[in-house]
């Protein structure tokens, strides 16, 4: 009898937790506080590099400023791109890394995209390396950047990045050591010397998934890696700033940066480009999808995007601008 | 008829959980089809990724045997001072997140880590080869086969082994011939589960052992890299792959009981 | 030679015990549960550490607490200890069980006629899940006789068998503690089986030993009222002779019918009630304020008069009277 009766309290207990889980779990999911008048969530698929940027400070101010929810997702450009294309995922919005990661999906899933701001790849590099104080030297501008890469040949030296067939990342860091031993005047030897043998391969030990390249940088198991400038600055990382020559980041130089390639997997091969953010809405135009877009382009989400260490660039549409909705127009001016 | 009314309504309810729990299973065999597997299994370095998980996989079960097998037994015997402490210690490394023990691994035997630099002496990296991924499937699948293995010694009543101490075995040659195989089920259980965890090890392997791609690497990179519809035939792969072992284990261990129950 | 003398801690009460047993003797220890008798046996096979004593088997020191100290441990002490529940090894088949202390070349054949004269011996290839009771406890018994032990302590071993089976394995017991020459102690708690099978008796009660003699002192002339008690004496009745308090026990298979003075204490009484018992019947007699019962074929209601022979006598201390001639109501 009395083990019966203590089972109770247990089952009551259980039981209003997951009622509570439910309860919290369905309201947060609207998302909106009672009494606002904008009904919708903007899902936003987006690349990894966004993520700081849209969760901590974007998202809560396009929610606050214009009263519809909003709820993310990162991924890497190109798996998103490959799962929106397999119904996997259906956002309204997407936002990428390179148009290229966009194109694939017109026109079934969208026939325009917008590129707006661009960011540009620097070095990280680890405080504590052996090679910390010539790598303060370099980035302080006493010793000249080409110096950076003899240092990265070293035997021993422990360079981190992603992987360049699924990261666009990872290409764009490859690209940039091509482009800089062209601009060092370099032995052509260097870049595998760098980056070892062949390109595509990520079963280099210097490959990472992109969360794990953060976390080895911050606990000082690396000397360096790639970075994104604007992910180098959210998270306050050391970094040594690279030319526009080779940094990707100067979409005037787009003709200079193409000539850097390579071949990933399906033996296609990949240009370099600027490193320009686009995005685009996938599908039918939802409100809270298009006054997402709205938002990165008005005045207001151009600052935060600014204030985050992000280039800003002009607004241009590529693809069938007469499928792009009324009011991103009206952001853009004409 | 009371009787089997109650039966079936039992039989109907254990069926309707069980589909349920084997739903992702069973929905993985509408999506792949033996074209699908064979193609993706014939693409040019394919292969590989399957045998660097049965590679790992069997190293890291000799790992958890050879390690977690007395430490197992120790806390079973109660021979450890504070041994609830003990416990709370295997059960705070299963509690952490299988992502979380790989990003504490990073500043545990990363490469500039006292530890890591000692490893480095042996030529042995814990990052990116195929050491660090045992060393991954181990941290996820230890605590698993630890309590399991600490059920099964504590199951063996301790009085077999004072009879064996009485009739002239030292403690060791005692635990050999008596706790071991009376053991020996549970404990065939126990590694069985951990197999399992280790072939399917997935958080703590993406961070320090990004590569040689195992299965679940594969499937994961795959995804990325050209869809949801060429990653499922790994995932088939896997399932083939690693079943054999638990299942031939569980019925090794159903016999041995069936026999001593007589 | 087995010597035994020692006090171990337990949760009501502090064990003490003294024991000697002669090689080839068989003491049985008796009394009633809990009195720690179990335990005795324990800390002679060191399983269980005494706080204080020694334990000497063949000259050899087991147990030491006093300088130097010695602790034996239990799989160098060749003392064997069958329990209530065998603890067959569920693994291994009769045979390996037997064999199982043998060391590494047991004798087949050795084996074999033992299992013969356990009447096992058609059962060396089965499992011990499918043995009955009783052939598990012999299959116990023959492992412990296999390995060559050099003390045999059987704690209530023959518990739930039937008292056929329980005769055959009390002479074969006998007989191969003869041949070996080796001290054996049998913990029971029934009269009537300890008497079977030990030459002398040990009575122990809460943790003391109240006395320690043959079967057949301890019975006839227990040395105190309460030993008396644990072995069978039912009814006390006042005995003025022995002074003040003084009562004489009374067993009921040490009362006959009828008047015979100068063989012990007379009794009359009235029948009060009686039940079957064996072959006859044991009534309830009233006499005075007390009812004693013993074998008479008076039915209730009915006047009878029994002499209970020789009875030990005791004072108001408990403690033994010395025997007086002539004793009478």
């Amino acid at each position: 009898m009395a083990r019966r009766l203590r089972a109770w309290p247990l089952v009551a207990f259980v039981t209003a937790g997951l009622v509570l889980t439910a309860c919290s779990s369905s309201s947060s999911s609207s998302s909106s506080g009672s009494g606002s008048k904008p009904k919708g969530t903007a899902n936003v698929a987006y690349a990894a590099s966004l993520e700081f940027l849209n969760e901590k400070v974007f998202g809560p101010a396009f929610h606050t400023a214009k009263g519809f929810g909003y709820s993310g997702r990162a991924g890497e450009s190109g798996a998103l791109e490959a799962e929106i294309a397999a119904k996997a995922i259906a956002p309204n919005v997407f936002q990428a890394v390179g148009g290229d990661n966009i194109t694939p999906l017109f026109p079934k899933f969208t026939k325009w995209y917008v590129q707006y701001a661009g960011t540009q790849i620097a070095v990280a590099y680890n405080p504590s390396s052996k090679y910390a104080p010539q790598f303060q030297a370099i980035a302080s501008g006493k010793k000249p950047i080409c110096d950076l890469f003899p240092i990265m040949e070293k035997k021993g030296f422990l360079l981190g990045r992603t992987d360049p067939n699924t990261d666009p990342q990872g290409r764009s860091f490859i690209y940039m050591i091509e482009l800089a031993q062209t601009y060092c005047h370099l032995p052509s030897s260097t870049v595998t010397k760098i980056l070892g043998s062949p390109l595509n391969s990520s079963s280099s030990t210097q490959v990472f998934a992109e969360t794990s390249l953060l976390a080895h940088l911050q606990a000082g198991q690396l000397d360096a890696s790639s970075t994104y400038l604007s992910e180098a600055r959210q998270m306050h990382l050391r970094y040594i700033l690279l030319p526009p020559a080779i940094n990707l980041g100067d979409p005037s130089m787009a003709t200079q940066y193409h000539n850097a390639s390579i071949t990933i997997t399906g033996n296609v091969t990949k240009h370099g480009s600027p490193l320009a953010y686009v995005m685009t809405i996938i599908g039918a135009p939802t409100s809270a999808g298009t006054a997402f877009i709205a938002y990165v382009l008005s005045p207001a989400g151009r600052a935060l995007y600014q204030r985050e260490g992000y280039n800003l660039l002009t607004p241009t549409v590529t693809g069938a601008s007469s499928a792009v909705p009324a009011a991103v127009k009206a952001e853009m001016g004409g | 008829m009371l009787r089997s009314a109650s039966a079936a309504a039992s039989l109907a309810g254990a069926a309707v959980v069980w589909i349920a729990l084997l739903g992702p299973v069973i929905t993985l065999f509408f999506h792949v089809t033996p074209g699908t597997v064979s193609s993706a299994l014939r693409a040019p370095g394919a292969l590989t990724p399957l045998v660097v998980s049965l590679e790992a996989g069997l190293i890291t079960l000799a790992v958890l045997v050879c390690l977690g097998t007395p430490l197992a037994w120790l806390m079973a015997r109660g021979r450890l001072p504070a041994l609830r402490l003990w416990e709370a210690g295997v059960l705070a490394s299963l509690l952490l997140p299988p992502l979380v023990v790989g990003l504490l691994l990073i500043f545990m035997v990363g490469p500039l880590t006292p530890i890591g630099e000692a490893l480095g002496h042996l030529h042995l990296t814990a990052t990116n080869t195929l050491f660090a991924l045992i060393v991954a499937e181990v941290y996820e699948s230890a605590p698993y086969y630890v309590l399991g293995a600490q059920a099964a010694f504590a199951a063996v009543d301790p009085r077999m082994e004072q009879q064996a101490a009485l009739l002239g075995d030292r403690p060791s040659r005692a635990a050999r011939r008596v706790t071991l195989p009376l053991a020996a089920p549970g404990l065939a259980m126990a590694l069985a589960v951990a197999w399992a965890r280790a072939m399917g090890a997935f958080g703590a392997v993406i961070i320090i052992a990004y590569h040689p791609y195992g299965l679940p690497l594969q499937i994961w990179t795959t995804l990325q890299e050209t869809g949801l519809a060429s990653a499922l035939p790994f995932a088939l792969v896997l399932l083939v792959v690693a079943l054999p072992l638990p299942v031939a284990a569980y019925l090794w261990s159903a016999r041995a009981r069936g026999r001593r129950r007589g | 030679m087995l010597e035994a003398d020692v006090e171990v801690d337990r949760r009501e009460f502090t064990l003490a015990v003294t024991l000697r047993v002669a090689p080839g003797e068989r003491l049985a220890l008796f009394g009633p549960s809990g009195a720690g008798k179990t335990t005795v046996l324990e800390t002679i096979a060191g399983l269980v550490p005494p706080r204080r004593g020694q334990v000497v088997l063949g000259g050899r020191v087991l147990t030491q607490t006093s300088a130097p100290r010695r602790a034996v441990p239990p799989w160098q002490r060749r003392v064997g200890l069958l329990r209530q529940d065998p603890a067959l090894f569920p693994h291994l088949t009769v045979r390996q069980n037997l064999e199982y202390g043998a060391g590494p070349h047991p004798d087949r054949a050795a084996t074999e006629r033992l299992a013969g004269g356990l009447g096992i011996g058609g059962l060396l290839a089965a499992r011990p899940a499918r043995l009955s009771g009783g052939q598990a406890h012999r299959v116990a018994l023959g492992r412990l006789l296999l390995a060559r032990c050099e003390a045999l302590l059987l704690d209530e071993p023959y518990t739930g068998m039937d008292s056929g089976l329980r005769r055959a394995l009390t002479a074969l017991v006998r007989s191969l503690a003869a041949d070996r020459d080796i001290p054996v102690v049998l913990v029971a708690h029934e009269l009537a089986e300890a008497q079977a099978f030990a030459d002398r008796l040990a009575v122990l009660d809460a943790g003391r030993l109240l006395q320690d003699g043959t079967a057949d002192a301890v019975v006839r002339r227990p040395a105190s009222r309460r030993v008396a008690e644990l072995v069978g004496y039912l009814g006390f009745v006042p005995y003025p002779a022995g002074g003040e308090g003084a009562v004489a026990g009374v067993h009921p298979e040490r009362v006959v019918p009828g008047d015979h003075a100068g063989r012990g204490l007379v009794l009359s009484g009235q029948v009060r009630a009686r039940h079957p018992a064996g072959a006859g019947w044991e009534a309830g007699l009233a006499v005075g304020p007390d009812v004693i019962w013993c074998r008479l074929p008076e039915a209730p209601g009915a006047q009878a008069t029994v002499t209970v022979l020789d009875p030990p006598c005791f004072g108001a201390d408990g403690r033994l009277l010395p025997r007086a001639t002539g004793v009478s109501a």
